[in-house]
């Protein structure tokens, strides 16, 4: 599903620095990362892996170093070129599944993306398991099924970046293997991801980056 | 209406329990009232409007227009006897705990607040070619409309607050605190000088109103509370069958 | 394509707002108590409260305005929304004016319509309450403009609701000047009542154009 991604994908950071309220949380981050591949964000709590990918997506501001995001047309901007994934499942309780999906298929779209809206609605929601639920208001929904709501959120439109914080979290192990599946899925398509976790999740070939030590290793 | 997920097994299962008691038969019930009820309420209302409109006299001084009295008498009874209900209602709540009584106050807070504005707009327009004014704030009007202020306040109680159940809590004690506004209402017209006429039906000496023009009065009046049961018993079986759609929704939602 | 997006995020906001049930006739609930407690206060006398009635209601307008403003970010950024927001390739400026719409359409509006009715009970002549409508019509959205900048600035802050209120209100004293001097002005005849009426528009295009950019600097400074 989905056309493949530009092969000039490319996200480099050059010795970022990053304070928050005055305090150094981030220092001499640099790592590269192109399309089709993934890079695992580990270390313990508190050490940062959070504020690198608010950082990146555009959420935080830095304050020394670089960061070079590299995205082929038909993107104007870096930021409409990443899905985020965060703690928060950004689902309305009062509106149902159909509708909290609609609108950010709306929303985060391009003009030129295959499908209407509906069709990718619906394909997103099938392949989250929750098409039976489409109807059903966001409110009753347990936290699992929340998650895989926020996991249908990436599916609904083609961006070539994810940025994935705890991904893992609260999901039971189909909804885990759900999971990896997209993920593997988009990095052959030519996406790229970047997650924090504390296992590699079972994915093949990920890059990975302490956050402790700063440095940056392959697995293969 | 969401219902708060994380809550143990067991306490939902008691809340389902209780939850079930009575309204099933609570519902046969209302399938064999409502059509008894809505027929006797029509019946009544076309008997009270045909004698408010060809039988009743014209007021020598007023002349037709004292025909709105039959809307607005009726309406007025109605919306202090609703706030009555709503008062039993929220006693049943809190103190007696039984389990259809929050789905009665939540039903009768809308038709409250319905026939205080009826008699609140009808009294307007009344008192517009016998004042001079729309409206004038003394004590039996603001009180009222105090009344009209509470009832609003119910209904927001009601869907403002998420869990329905603290929201009954929270409606009943509103309600509880609110009766002190009914005697107040009654007798506004007479601990103040106002300029709504005092009472002529309900008063220690028995009515003054002439017959003509209290059986005209009294129909309405009858033929609007069995509307207000009609729609009452209406609105609880809605509210009833609300609460089986959210949980039926619930349950399909945990697969 | 532009269109959509900011359709969608309109009628998401709208019905939000409807169906959170509260906002809506909740601002329209404490108008009318707010006008109701000032004849408890002022005394029932019909021609002070005649005298009174356009900067009564205009008090109470941007009052109730002000309840419910406070929620038109903090929401968004309690579930996430808003951040996902920001990686939507329109500008926030223009996404916020957006929200600013669909948040006077649910609160605001009404309270422009329940205007005359509370005019009636106050006393007003006919003349007066079209003139106070008209310019409540035309300032309120001007009031949620300013509001967004209060609710911008005060994001995740707790009592954020009193906080904002003390902040966006000095602001909002011109628009309360001109709104009120739009029905005070009919004494000196029908004509007269365009000139503050024009003041008024041309403060209410101007928050429009200011506050979308302050709250998004807001909205972005917040985030840290």
């Amino acid at each position: 599903m989905g056309q493949a991604f530009s092969h000039a994908l490319h996200v480099a950071v050059h010795d970022l620095r990053v304070e928050r309220s005055g305090r150094c949380v981030l220092s001499a981050v640099s790592f590269e990362l192109g399309g089709g591949q993934a890079l695992w964000l580990r270390g313990p709590n508190g050490a940062g892996k959070s504020t690198i990918l608010r950082v990146l997506a555009g959420f935080l501001p830095y304050q020394g170093g670089r960061i070079d995001l590299t995205v082929d047309e038909p993107h104007d901007c870096a930021r409409d070129a990443i899905h985020f994934l965060g703690y928060q499942d950004a689902l309305k309780s009062t509106l149902s599944l159909r509708e909290n999906l609609s609108f950010w298929a709306t929303l985060l779209s391009r003009s030129d993306e295959e499908g209407t809206c509906e069709e990718r609605v619906s394909m997103a929601l099938r392949t989250v398991g929750l098409h039976h639920l489409a109807m059903l208001l966001a409110g009753y929904l347990s936290a699992g099924q929340k998650k895989r709501m926020a996991l249908a959120r990436l599916l609904v439109t083609q961006r070539p970046i994810w940025l994935m914080d705890e991904p893992s979290l609260t999901l039971d192990q189909e909804a885990h293997d759900l999971l990896v599946g997209m993920m593997s899925a988009h990095r052959a398509r030519g996406g790229m991801i970047i997650f924090a976790s504390h296992t590699p999740l079972g994915l093949a070939d990920v890059h990975h980056y302490d956050l402790r030590s700063g440095v940056k290793n392959h697995d293969d | 209406m969401m219902k708060d997920v994380s809550v143990a097994l067991p306490v939902r299962m008691w809340r389902v329990v209780t939850g079930y008691a009575n309204p099933t038969r609570f519902l046969g019930l209302c399938d064999v009232l409502v059509p008894w009820c809505a027929s006797l309420s029509a019946l009544l209302i076309a008997l009270g409007l045909y004698l408010t409109f060809f039988v009743a006299p014209a007021d020598y001084q007023q002349g037709e227009s004292v025909r709105i009295m039959y809307l607005h008498v009726p309406a007025a009874w109605l919306s202090l006897m609703i706030y009555a209900v709503m008062a039993v209602s929220a006693l049943g709540t809190l103190v007696w705990r039984h389990p259809l009584a929050d789905a009665a106050q939540k039903a009768a807070a809308p038709l409250g607040a319905a026939f205080t504005f009826v008699c609140l707009a009808t009294g307007s327009l009344w008192g517009k070619p016998m004042w001079g004014t729309w409206w004038v704030w003394d004590a039996r009007l603001t009180s009222v409309l105090v009344l009209f202020l509470l009832y609003l306040g119910l209904i927001a109680i009601w869907h403002t607050l998420e869990d329905q159940a603290q929201a009954a809590k929270a409606a009943g004690v509103m309600t509880l605190v609110g009766v002190i506004n009914l005697p107040i209402i009654k007798f506004s017209v007479e601990w103040w000088n106002t300029l709504h006429q005092p009472a002529s039906v309900f008063r220690m000496g028995g009515p003054t109103i002439y017959a003509s023009m209290l059986w005209p009065l009294l129909i309405m009046a009858v033929g609007a509370s069995f509307l207000f049961v009609t729609l009452h018993l209406m609105s609880i079986r809605n509210e009833i069958l609300r609460r089986r759609v959210a949980r039926m929704a619930l349950m399909m939602a945990q697969g | 394509m532009m269109t959509e997006q900011l359709a969608a995020l309109f009628l998401r906001d709208w019905r939000l707002a409807q169906r959170l049930g509260g906002g809506a006739s909740l601002g329209v609930m404490f108008f009318l108590i707010l006008v109701t407690m000032i004849p408890f206060a002022v005394g029932p006398d019909q021609l002070i409260l005649a005298r009174i009635g356009a900067a009564v209601l205009w008090i109470a307008a941007l009052l109730a305005g002000l309840l419910g403003l406070d929620r038109l970010f903090q929401l968004d950024q309690d579930d996430g929304s808003l951040d996902l927001l920001r990686l939507c390739d329109l500008p926030l400026e223009i996404m916020i004016l957006t929200k600013c719409a669909a948040h006077w359409c649910a609160t605001g509006l009404p309270l422009v319509v329940s205007a005359p009715i509370f005019g009636l009970m106050l006393g007003l002549e006919p003349q007066q309450i079209f003139a106070v409508t008209l310019s409540l019509f035309v300032g309120t959205p001007a009031l949620t403009a300013l509001g967004a900048i209060g609710a911008a600035v005060t994001l995740g802050v707790r009592r954020g609701g009193l906080l904002m209120a003390v902040l966006i209100l000095p602001f909002t004293i011109p628009i309360l000047i001109f709104g009120v001097s739009t029905s005070t002005a009919l004494a000196d005849g029908m004509m007269a009542v365009h000139i503050p009426l024009t003041i008024l528009c041309g403060l209410s295009l101007l928050s429009f154009v200011v506050a979308p950019f302050a709250a998004a600097a807001a909205v972005r400074h917040m985030g840290e």
